[in-house]
Order: structure tokens, then sequence, then C-alpha cells
């Protein structure tokens, strides 16, 4: 192992000294490059713009969404839409205000952009008919019917037609309070091409419906998946708004922690460039930002904080033994070489890993988390270090540190206690102890959503209370699944496969948490019955083709393809749970299994809760696919740099302790594993490896030397030890902030961001140093010529 | 190539110092060698008398003239018909961070050893201090140190002076192998190689001045503390993109340093030895 | 004859036959048995009758349900057939009857525990070609007899018309729905069905003979309801306002007068008056079943059924009506709790169980 560890680590070594001296020689060349660069990218980045798609959320191989995007042009509307229900607060619909505005606001709806208008269904448009059966046959006509003039009996019309149409619990409200407006989008225009941009169709919905509509008696409620996305674009504001103040929270304490202006100023402004780099990278590779990702910046400014307090604390100690501020610096940069570029790489690495996911948008935060790790090489290794060659760390931070050398800390003393043998058995004692119960809380993770409605917004949001408000008033929910029936060309009103689908939809009504389904099965029903006089006794498949036929004369859009090979249906749940999703997915296999054939293929699924139960799907596996990526990476890092499974020990245990504890955490808090939560214990691993390697790397300087591990640990303390314990104490404190954010996706993460910075740094200062006593890692592998070693003695000494 | 017993040095007549001129009177007296002038310039009035000047010495003394910008182009133009041993010149004090200055163009491109004169104190009795890379693996590196280590002691036999070693270790590196990571450890691994290496040139020197580098700041921080009179120190002569990028040690210390700098080129080391000893 | 027709001829009967002994698709509602479902006292429900005790609800997707209670909790019973049941007749404790779609037949000696397939649509068509085939031949030897009588020769085309329709129903398969089933003893029962199909059995169910031909059906309406009065006649209505009376026990039957050219879905005797109801609320009362007179309801939703008991008749229909009436001549609208239509009643120890749309609903106890 040796051998290998040495083939690969030479390059890094090697290259150790041509950065070194290119860096060293030529500062201002670097720094206008630096500069330059950073100005290019700084104009990418303010171009970045907000890209959120529907199809990036969906794991794109899974059987489920392959299924729907063979189909997904015979199947409109069920992909994206939202739903806008207007609502009148005393009174009911019936009255010539309201119709009016109504009819306004459907029209409103129809212009906005990205709204497949064909689909666009309210009591306004002429796709939405009643019907009803006399004895000279069938009559209908659209609801509110062509003579409407607002007058009472326009509206007592209307009335009738509304009962007659079956749309009372669809796009009427049970209680005639309020309506709906049901609005298809477009997630990529099929004539032009271009994307839905979901801030300008939120802004639209917004300022065009809702605040121009909504008065004293008119209230609007919206719901749907863009609203959500569009809703969280419109807090992204306050998100930055909360990355600013934990940035200057960063400052200030940096500023105390180091007494030096430049210690403060520089890390953070290069922190703050990787930032600038990542995202102008981002943008000029082509990627926009999407809701779920817009913490990656923040954790790039996190992990170049906590390297950039690494070398301003070495930048210190160095000065404190006399360097100038060039030779501080130029020393520092090479002590940390191998421990920041390696801590880097593997984070980079470990991210990159997190691609084996089938879904874009974890496979787009994959890429901006390496990209932001990568560009922190450049800008917190290599820029940093040149500029405070440059303007030094000033002389109180200089003193400071010295004074600090000289004294004895009785505070780190205490923590000293934990490398003894006592205090380590102890500690890792402990730790196997909250490891149990960290395993067997987590045992109650759950993948998927657990409450109605958003769970990335507050339940007092205001789109979480039109999410109440729709599901209460209605008998359609919002949550669909849909069941794709393929069959042969001109096959999917054969008797077979009709009446197949009619005991399906019967069998259905058993499974829990399916409210009610639709297909042309119901039409076919409906249309017989009233082609005999409305007779109930008629309402089921007749065997008989020609009547077949002639109930199926008028479809509604969406329940069939034109070349009658597809059959939707329409599955109306109850939540989006996973136990519920879980259990229809289940359900309809089995019937799947019994029932199904070549010709009559029940296939899965379309619809926003088929889409989540395939995430859901893909996410149970992919959780620990993805941990063992970014451990198996991490450690055969570690590995290679530090050559012993027993060093290996030391740094991955804390780190999968905290992993643990945080899977237990987000099962205490009812957060459930979804996209938007998936990667977040990927990325506290790579910020919690950087640590462990600093500690680490640090200890073994002086067991090298043949120090016992509770001297070498109280050195590595009062050095190393203090930046880790300050960047974790500082990160934690900006983030804590979080919780007070309107998106509660943000606050959940704020949580779950702060308990891991402390842990990692609780794990990395206590665990760590303890596993190594308890693994005996104190014998130092170099052996010292004799009489140096009595130098050796009398230099510790001092 | 064999180097002729000649010296060639290059006088700027905007120097009003002539340090190189001095410089050069001295080590021609001392060799017993001839002596080239370049000077800098069109008139060359003040150079003729220079010549007679050193020729009434007993100088075997030239001359030649050229432009400033041509410096370089000349001097190579030079080497091609006369091989001399030794280039003496004042050292030019700009420090340069876009562009490579004129004083590393040459120590780059002429094969020569160049002296880069910056004092005009006799160099007999003082300090010669030898810069030596003892822990470098490579086979130049170490026939460089060689060559260095010669001539310093080959100057110090010359000028009676003391002859003292510069080493310069690199800065413990964490997570490197536990060789490198203790800075204690190296530098006493730097001090035993040093002697092994002198050992075996059969070089006595008073100490071995060990310090934690890198060269650019311990080199001259030695140099500057014995107040040496001359620092030998070796080059790799990197030139074009490599010498763009991370340019060469000997290059760097000349503005940190007091006192001249001779810079022996890589791979001629063993060529010179015989030109000095006398 | 040539060669080549007996080739034809025998070629189409041959395959005629293959089709008769063709077995039905895998998964033919017919022949599967019904999806056992926790809700299913929710599901679309047709019919309900009292066996004894037992009541029994019969409804879509084959549905049976027995209850035990007067109608408070439900089992589902398990059925060999999955098709849409719309009418049961229970002729004593034990032995019932279910009718449905697709030509089913089936029934239960067992009150209602278990059930079996009687007939089903292929049975009923060979039934309905063979009865309509002995016609013609009649038919055709007695117009070859007298080959100039117009009406001979009017039936003979009726008939012949009638027989090319039944093999193409033969060909389409059993698709004709039963819609209602009545037996008025042990021994002699009717179905009827879609399409003017009439069924009689003489020996309880064990055979079964085409009694449509002695309708005067020619458009071939549907048969919806039937009924027998105190008198022993029986009524039948159906589509269009269609009306039949049999004072001969079934043998032969007179077209009446109808009063409505709307379809009729249910008829009834209630203190000696028969009722007629059906589409848009049309409701009209008969002491001799010859004139009618037309009862104002106030209700214009159409009525599916009707149950009558000693002291008052309930009627059905859609839109959630419910009318109740103790004489016959006022009619009060009852509250059934909902809008969902209504199709069936029964009234046990004073109890009212309805069933409709959303399956089994249980009428609040009303006041008169």
């Amino acid at each position: 192992m040796n051998k290998l560890s040495q083939l690969i680590m030479a390059p890094i070594k090697g290259s150790e000294e041509f950065a070194e001296r290119f860096l060293f020689h030529r500062r201002l060349l670097v720094l206008v490059v630096f500069a330059l660069a950073t100005l290019f990218l700084a104009w990418q980045a303010v171009q970045i713009r907000p890209d959120a798609s529907f199809v990036k959320m969906i794991p794109t191989s899974h059987p489920y969404v392959v299924n729907y995007l063979k189909n997904r042009d015979d199947l409109s509307g069920l992909g994206n839409s939202v739903r806008v229900a207007v609502a009148v607060k005393e009174g009911d619909i019936f009255t010539a205000e309201y119709q009016q505005a109504l009819q306004q606001i459907t029209d409103e709806l129809f212009f906005i952009p990205g709204v497949d208008r064909a689909a666009l269904k309210s009591i306004w448009t002429p796709n939405v008919r009643w019907t009803e059966v006399t004895e000279e046959g069938f009559v209908g006509g659209p609801v509110i019917p062509p003579e409407y003039d607002g007058s009472p009996e326009s509206l007592d019309q209307v009335r009738t037609n509304v009962l007659r149409s079956g749309q009372v619990g669809l796009l009427v409200a049970n209680d005639f309070r309020s309506a709906i407006v049901q609005v298809p989008l477009f997630d990529k225009h099929p004539d032009t091409g271009e994307k839905l941009n979901y801030q300008a169709l939120s802004e639209q919905l917004e300022s065009l419906i809702r605040d121009k509509y909504e008065s004293d008696n008119l209230s609007i409620h919206i719901t749907g998946f863009a609203k959500i996305i569009g809703d969280l674009i419109a807090g992204a504001v306050q998100v930055v708004i909360f990355f600013g103040i934990a940035i200057l929270i960063t400052l200030v304490l940096l500023y105390l922690y180091s007494r030096s202006v430049s210690g403060a100023l520089v890390p953070l402004a290069c922190s703050i460039v990787a930032v600038i780099w990542q995202l102008g990278l981002l943008k000029t590779l082509g990627y926009g930002l999407d809701p779920y990702s817009m913490l990656v910046p923040f954790l790039v400014f996190a992990i170049a904080v906590s390297h950039g307090v690494q070398i301003v604390n070495t930048i210190a100690l160095e000065s404190a033994r006399g360097a100038d501020s060039w030779l501080a610096a130029r020393r520092a940069f090479r002590a940390l070489y191998i421990p920041g570029l390696t801590a880097l790489l593997s984070d980079g690495i470990g991210f990159v890993t997190l691609m084996v996911i089938e879904i874009r948008v974890i496979q787009d935060l994959a890429i901006a988390a390496s990209l932001g790790v990568a560009v922190i090489i450049l800008t917190n290794l290599f820029l940093l270090p040149v500029i405070m060659s440059l303007v030094g760390i000033g002389k109180t931070a200089t003193k400071r540190a010295a004074l600090a050398e000289q004294k004895q800390h009785s505070g780190w003393q205490l923590l000293t206690w934990f490398a003894r043998p006592r205090g380590a058995f102890t500690a890792v004692g402990v730790a196997l102890v909250l490891l149990g119960l960290g395993l067997f809380q987590s045992q109650q993770l759950q993948i998927g959503d657990l409450d109605t409605g958003a769970p990335e917004l507050r339940p007092d949001s205001r789109y979480n209370q039109d999410n109440r408000f729709i599901t209460e008033n209605y008998s359609t929910s919002s949550d669909i699944f849909v069941v794709m029936v393929g069959t042969e060309n001109e096959q999917c009103s054969s008797f077979e496969t009709l009446s197949l689908v009619d005991r399906f939809q019967h069998y259905l009504t058993d499974i829990k948490g399916v409210q009610s389904s639709v297909s042309l099965v119901d039409v076919s029903r409906r249309v017989t019955s009233g082609l005999n006089e409305g007779n109930l006794k008629w309402r089921t498949v007749s065997r008989n083709q020609l009547v077949i036929n002639a109930s199926l004369s008028y479809v509604p859009a969406g329940l069939m393809n034109p070349s009658c090979s597809l059959l939707p249906v329409i599955i109306f749940l109850d939540d989006h749970k996973a136990s519920t999703l879980t259990g229809v997915t289940q359900a309809v296999g089995q019937f799947a299994d019994q029932y199904g054939s070549e010709q009559i293929r029940f296939e899965m699924a379309a619809g926003n809760s088929g889409f989540e139960a395939a995430t859901n799907q893909v996410i149970s596996t992919a959780q620990y696919q993805m941990l063992a990526w970014v451990y198996g990476v991490v450690s055969l890092l570690c590995l290679l740099t530090f050559r012993s499974f027993k060093t290996l020990i030391c740094i991955i245990a804390p780190l999968a302790l905290t992993s643990v504890l945080c899977q237990a955490l987000m099962a205490s808090m009812g957060i459930g594993v979804k996209v938007a939560t998936l990667p977040v214990i990927a990325l506290g691993v790579g910020i919690g490896v950087d640590y462990g390697i600093y500690i680490y790397s640090k200890l073994s300087t002086y067991l090298v030397q043949g120090m016992p591990l509770r001297d070498a640990y109280l050195n590595t303390l009062k050095t190393t030890g203090k930046s880790v314990a300050f960047t974790g104490m500082t990160l934690a404190i900006g983030v804590v902030l979080w919780v007070m954010s309107p998106i509660k996706f943000q606050a959940d993460m704020g949580i779950l961001l702060t308990f891991m910075f402390l842990w990692n740094m609780l794990g990395a200062l206590i665990l760590l140093p303890a596993l190594a006593c308890v693994l005996g890692c104190e014998k130092s592998t170099v052996t010292l010529p004799k009489k140096d070693s009595r130098k050796q003695e009398t230099e510790n000494a001092l | 190539m064999p180097f002729d017993k000649q010296i060639l040095v290059v006088i700027d007549p905007k120097d009003s110092d002539e340090l190189a001129l001095h410089r050069g009177q001295l080590i021609a007296k001392r060799l017993g060698c001839a002596i080239n002038l370049l000077w800098l310039g069109r008139d060359d009035e003040p150079v003729i008398r220079l010549v007679k000047q050193l020729q009434a010495e007993g100088l075997s003394a030239s001359y030649q003239c050229c432009m400033k910008k041509a410096l370089l182009e000349t001097l190579q133009a030079l080497w091609q018909t006369q091989h001399f041993g030794l280039l003496i010149k004042t050292c030019d004090p700009r420090t340069h961070n876009f562009t490579t200055s004129a004083d590393a163009h040459l120590l780059r491109e002429l094969p020569c050893p160049v002296l880069l004169v910056k004092h005009d104190s006799s160099w007999q009795s003082g300090v010669v201090v030898g810069a030596a890379d003892p822990l470098s693996e490579s086979v130049e590196q170490r026939s460089l140190n060689r060559g260095v280590m010669g001539l310093a002691k080959e100057v110090a036999l010359l000028t009676n002076a003391e002859l003292r070693v510069a080493v310069a270790t690199p800065s413990a590196m964490m997570a490197a192998n536990p060789a490198l990571q203790s800075e204690a450890m190296i530098q006493a691994r730097a001090k035993e190689a040093m002697q092994q290496q002198l050992a075996d040139l059969s070089i006595e020197v008073g100490d071995i001045d060990v310090g934690e580098g890198p060269p650019e700041y311990w080199v001259p921080q030695v140099a500057n503390q014995l107040n040496a009179s001359v620092v030998v120190i070796g080059t790799r002569a990197r030139g074009g993109i490599k010498g763009a990028l991370i340019g060469n040690t000997a290059e760097r210390i000349l503005h940190r340093l007091n006192a001249d700098v001779l810079v022996l080129r890589t791979g001629v080391s063993d060529q010179i030895l015989p030109v000095i000893k006398s | 004859m040539g060669s080549i027709q007996l080739k034809l001829r025998w070629l189409l009967s041959a395959t005629l036959l293959l089709q008769l002994f063709l077995p039905v698709a895998a998964n033919d509602r017919l022949t599967t048995p019904a999806v056992k479902t926790v809700r299913a006292s929710q599901a679309l429900l047709l019919d309900i009758t009292a066996a004894g005790q037992q009541l029994i609800a019969v409804g879509d997707q084959g549905v049976v349900l027995r209850s035990s209670d007067e109608g408070l909790s439900w089992q589902q019973i398990q059925t060999p057939f999955s098709v849409m049941l719309t009418s049961t007749f229970f002729t004593d404790e034990q032995r019932g009857w279910v009718v449905g779609h697709d030509g089913l037949m089936a029934f239960t000696n067992d009150a209602g525990l278990s059930w079996q397939t009687g007939l089903d649509g292929n049975q009923i068509n060979r039934l309905r070609l063979e009865r309509l085939q002995e016609l013609l031949l009649e038919a055709e030897s007695l117009s070859d007899a007298d080959p100039d009588n117009e009406a001979l020769l009017e039936r003979l085309d009726l008939l012949s018309w009638q027989v090319d329709d039944a093999q193409v129903a033969q060909e389409e398969g059993p698709s004709v729905p039963l819609l209602d089933i009545l037996f008025t003893s042990p021994e002699r029962g009717y179905l009827l069905g879609g399409y003017g199909l009439l069924l009689r059995t003489d020996d309880g169910g064990q055979s079964w003979q085409y009694w449509g031909d002695r309708l005067e059906n020619p458009d071939s309406f549907h048969l919806n309801a039937m009924t027998v009065d105190h008198r022993g006649f029986l009524y039948i209505a159906g589509e269009a306002g269609l009306l039949f009376r049999s004072i001969d026990d079934g043998v032969s039957w007179e077209t009446l007068d109808s009063p409505y050219e709307g379809s009729f879905f249910a008829v009834t005797e209630f203190d000696h008056q028969l009722f007629l109801m059906g589409l848009r609320g049309h409701l009209y009362r008969s002491e001799d079943g010859l004139d009618w007179i037309a009862v104002e309801t106030g209700s214009g939703a159409t009525l599916n059924g009707a149950y009558s008991s000693q002291d008052k008749v309930l009627l059905l229909g859609a839109g959630g009506t419910v009318l109740q009436s103790s004489d016959g001549l006022r009619f009060k609208r009852l509250d059934s709790g909902g809008r969902s239509s209504l199709s069936a009643a029964v009234i046990i120890d004073h109890k009212t169980v309805l069933v409709g749309e959303q399956g089994v609903v249980m009428l609040e106890a009303n006041d008169e």
C-alpha cells in the first residue's frame, strides 16, 4: 500500500514545489490573473437565473418516468398544472359580480405564457359542458349558456347547468362558494421549445390574478407545483438575506478571533470570490440555480472559510516566530498544502459521486458543489496566501499568537483527558452508545413527504393555506397518480380494455389513500347510461362495441390519445405521504401482475404523485448508495494520504457518527428524505472531513517526533484545534439563524447544518484523539538518530 | 566545453561605482588571466583609457563596445569565439515582477559562471558562503552541489577566507512522509547529508549553517549575518515557460544579498575548476 | 342449391357453431370472480331485497352484499362473476335470483351465501335464435300454404329480420343486459332485458324459453320493469312508454295505451292501485291498468325504483329523491342526506334501507 500511496501522492507532493515557487515568485501576475478571472466570472455570475424544471426533479430513468416520458405528448395537463380557486366570502358564486370576475380571471390566465390554452378548464371555458337526458335523447351545452347576460334568470340557468355538469366537487366547490380554474402548463412549449419561466409565471399569477382581483368579498387561492417553485424562488431573496447575515457574523467573529483586520477580511473575501467563481462557472457551463441547490453557494463559502482560517492561523504562528509576511505566508502554504488539498479533493470527488443518483436536480447539485470545492483550491489555498504575503497579518495578531503559544491553556488542558486511556475509552463508549441510539432512531426516517401540502414552505404560508382551502372544499385532491393503460392501436376503447379498466377502478376503491379515480371508462359508463335515458342500470361498460363507440363520441381531452393506444387512469389520492404512495404502487403492481397482458398493459406512472412515488423509490436506494460513494472516496483519499487504517478510522468514525445522528435528527424533526434533503448528509461529510484531516495531520507531526499522545494532542488543540473549534462555532452561529426563514426548507437545513457543523467539530476535537488513543496511534514511524533525540527533548521542553 | 583563462567584465558607463571593473582587476591579477572589457556605449575613448590602465598594471587587456540593449546577443556572439571562464557584472538592483530582469537573462543564457558584484570591499580574509541543497535527490543538483562547493573552496583558498556552507531546508509539510513532517528532523538529516557530501569532496568547513528555508530567505540570512564577501550558488538556469513561471533561486536572492554573488550554471561545474585552480 | 352455396352454408354454420363453443376470453367479467373490497357497501348498488331476516343488495362489478343486522353492517359474498347486477328476487328465505348485464342470471339456495351462474348471454342468444328460427319455419310453411296473404308475408319479413338480428347478436356475443326478474310462483318466473328480451321458466329456473315474440315490440325497445297485481295480472313497462299487460298468466300479452312517451323504469302496486313511473319524474296511478292518471309530486327528477309495504309506498329517484306516500295520492319528499341517485329500497322492521349511486344509505326514522 505504501508503494501505491506514493505513486498517487507523488504528483500532489511534486506539484507543491511548482505551485509554491510560482505563486510566491510571481505574486503580482497571480493577482492580476485572479482579478481578471474574478471580474469575468462575476459578470457571468450576476447573469445566473433560476432554472427550475419539472422534469429535473424526477428520476428520468426510473421505469415510471420512462413510461411517462414515452407518453408525454398524449398526456396533456397531467404533468404540470396550477389550480386557481376564486372564492366568495359571503353568499355563493351565482352572482353577476362573481361570474364577471371569474370570466375575467379565466381570460387573464388564458394569455399567460406557458399555459396550455387548449386544456384550460373552468366553467367559463367551452370544454366544460352539462348534459342531460330527455325523451328525445341527450341534450347538452356549455355550462355558461351563450345567451348569458348576468340577469337573475341567467344565473339560475348557470346554477342548473353546473348541477347537470357533474363539476360539483371538481371545478365548483361542494358548498358553491368557490370555483376553480384548472391551468395546465407546458414545461417546454411544444411549438417554440422555450422552457417555462417559473419565476415569471408566479409573478404574473400574483400580479395579474391575486392582486388584481382579491377584494373584500373575493379571495384567490392558488396551488400547484409551479406555484411552489415560484414561491421558493421569490423567497430566494430572503434566502440571500440570511446568507448575508451569516457572512457578516462570520466576518465579525473572524476579527474577534484573530484581532487582525487582514486576517478577517482576506479569508472572507477569498471565500466570497470562491462563491463568485462557482456561480460564474456554473453560468458559463450553462447551468442555472434551482431552489433546491440554493444552499450550495453557502456551503462553498463555509468550506472555504474553514480552510482560510487554517491558513491564516498558521500564518499567525509563523509570524509569531519572527517571519515577515512573505515568509510566513510561504511557509504556511507549504505546511498546509497536503491536508488542504486532500480535504478539498476528497470533498470534490466525493460530491461528484452524487451523480450516480439519476435525478437531474441532484446531479446539478453535485456539479455545483464539486465545482465550488475545486474553486476553493484556487481561491483559498492559492490566492489567499499570496494576498496575505502582501498585506501581512498585523502586529496585534502576531503578538497574540506569540503569547498564546507560550501560555498553558487550562481550557484546552481539560480536553486532554480524552487523550488518556480512561478518557479515551469513555469517549469511545459514549460515542458507541450514541451510535446505537442514533441507528435506532433513524429507523423512523421516512422517505418522501410526511405532511400534506408543500413541506418546503411553512404550514402557515400562503401556499399551504390555499392548499388546505382547496382540499377541504373540493372532492378532487391535488395529489394525482396516473396509471397509463397501454394497448395496441385502436384498442383502447375495446370492450376487453374498458371492462378490465372498469374492474381496475373498482379494485382501487379499496386501496388506502385513494380518494377516487377517473378514466375513459367513466365517460363510457355515464354516456351509455345517458343514451338509455339516464337509467342507472345501464351505467356500465356495454358489451356491444357499437354502443361503446357511441358512448365515446365526445371524449374530454386527456382521457385517451389520438391513436387510441393509451388510456390514462387518473387516480386522486388523499395525500402524497410515502406510505400512501407505497400502498398504491404495490396495489397497482399486484393488479398488473394478475390481470395485465401484452395487449393490455398497466404501466405506472404519471401525475405529481406518480413522480413522487418514483422519486421515493429512487431515493430509498439512493441514500445509501450516495453515502457509500462519498465515504468510499473520502476513505480512499485519507488512506492514500495517511497510509494507515487506524488513521482512517480516527478520521472517518466521527464523521459516520455525525451522519447517523443527523439522520436520527431528521427522523425526530419529521423531515422526510426527499430530493431536497437527500444530499444534506453527503454534504455534511464533505464539511466534516476537512476538520478530521487537519487535526490528524497536525497531531501526527507531533507524534512522529516521539511526543506522547497527550502532549501532542495538547499542542494540536492549541493550534489547529483552536481554528477548528472557531470555524465550527462561527459557521454554526451563522447558520442557526436560518430557522427564522420563511422558507421552511431553509429553516430545516439550518438546523441540520448547525448540528453537523457542531457535531463534526466535537467529533474532530474529542473523538478523533480518543480513537487515536484507543487504537494506539502513538508509535512514531521514524526513528531519530540518538544524539539528536536529546536535542529534540530540550527543544520540546522550551 | 573548455573554458579559456580569460575573464570578461561588463562595464556600464552610467555606473559610477565601477564595482565590476575593480572586482575584475582584483581577480585577473590574482588568477593571472586575460581581461576583456565589454563597454556598453558607443564612445570608446574612456574604455581605451581603461585598457591602457590595465595593461599598465601588467594585465593582458582588450575591449569591445556594444549597445546596452544588445548585451545578451553580444555576449552570446562573443562566446562563440572566446570561451571566457568568468563574466563579471555589476548587479542590477531592480526587481521585476512581470518580466525577467537583464541579469536573470544572463544567468540563464550564458554557460559560463557569472559574478554579480554588489560591493567594493576586498574578499581577502572575509567569509565565503557556499549555498547547497544536500537533500535533493536529483543528479543534476548533486553535481551542482559538488561544483559549487568545489568552487567555493577554491575561492576561499585564493582569498584566504573562511569557508561556510548555508543549507536551506524545506519547511515541514503536514501529512507528508513522516520524515518531512518535523522541521527538526529535516534539519538533522540535511546536516548529516551535507557533512557526508563535503567529506566525499574532502572539503573542510568552519560550520554548516542549516536553517529553515526557503533558500531565498535563509541564504541571505546566513550571508548577512556572517557578513560574507561572496556567496557561491548554483543555478538550474530554467528558461522559457518554466523560467517565466517559477524562475531560478539564484536570480531571486540577488536583491536580498549584500555580498557578491558567484553563480555557477548547471552542467558546467566540472569544467570550471581547472580554470580556477592555478 | 349449388355445391358452392352448400359449401358456403356449411362454412357459415360451422363458424357459428364454433363461436358457441369459443371459450370466453381470460378476465371476462362473466366468468371472473368479483373483486372483494372493504368499501363494497359504498359501490354503485342497484337493487335490494329481503330474504327472511337477511338483506341482500346487488350492484356494479358483481357485488353481492348480505346483511344480518338490518343494514347496519354488510359482508360481500364471493361470486363467480363481476358483471353489473341489476335486480334481485327471492322466492323464499333460501332460494333467490340475481340478474345483470351480459345476460347473466345466477341463483342461490342458501339464502345468498353462495351463488351459481344459471344463464349467460350466449345461452340466451341461442334460446332466442332457436325460438325465432322455429317461428320462421312455421311462418314459412304457413306462407307457402297461403302465398298471397299480405299479413303472413309481413310476418314472414319481420321474422326473417328478427332471425338475422338474432344471428348478428349471437356473433356479437353475450351483450344483452337483463334488467328485471320476477317469480309469480316458485316455478313460474320471468326475465326482462334490453332490446325487448323476455324469457319464462316453468320449472323453477332450470330451463328457460324465449318469450319475447309474444310482445308487440317491433322496435325492440328495452323492457325495464315487471310486476304482478292482486288479481294476478302481469304488467311490463319499458322504454319509450311501452306498457304491456297479461291477464292469462303470461301466455298472451296486450299492448296498453301508454300515458307517456318517455321511458318507464318501475311499476308497482300499493293499496290495490298500480303506480307507473320513470323519466323526468313522471308518475301515473291506475285502478285497472287501462286508465292512468298523472300524479303531481312536485319533483322533476327521474324515478328509478319503488318499494311498497303494507302502509306506505316509497319512490326512489335521481338526485337523492325519496318520495313517500301512505295513501298513494299525496307524496312527501324525504331527506336521503345527499344528492346521489337512489335505485331501490326495502323496509325491514320499520327500518328503511336505500341503495343507489353511493351504495347503502340508511334513512332516518321519520314521522308520518
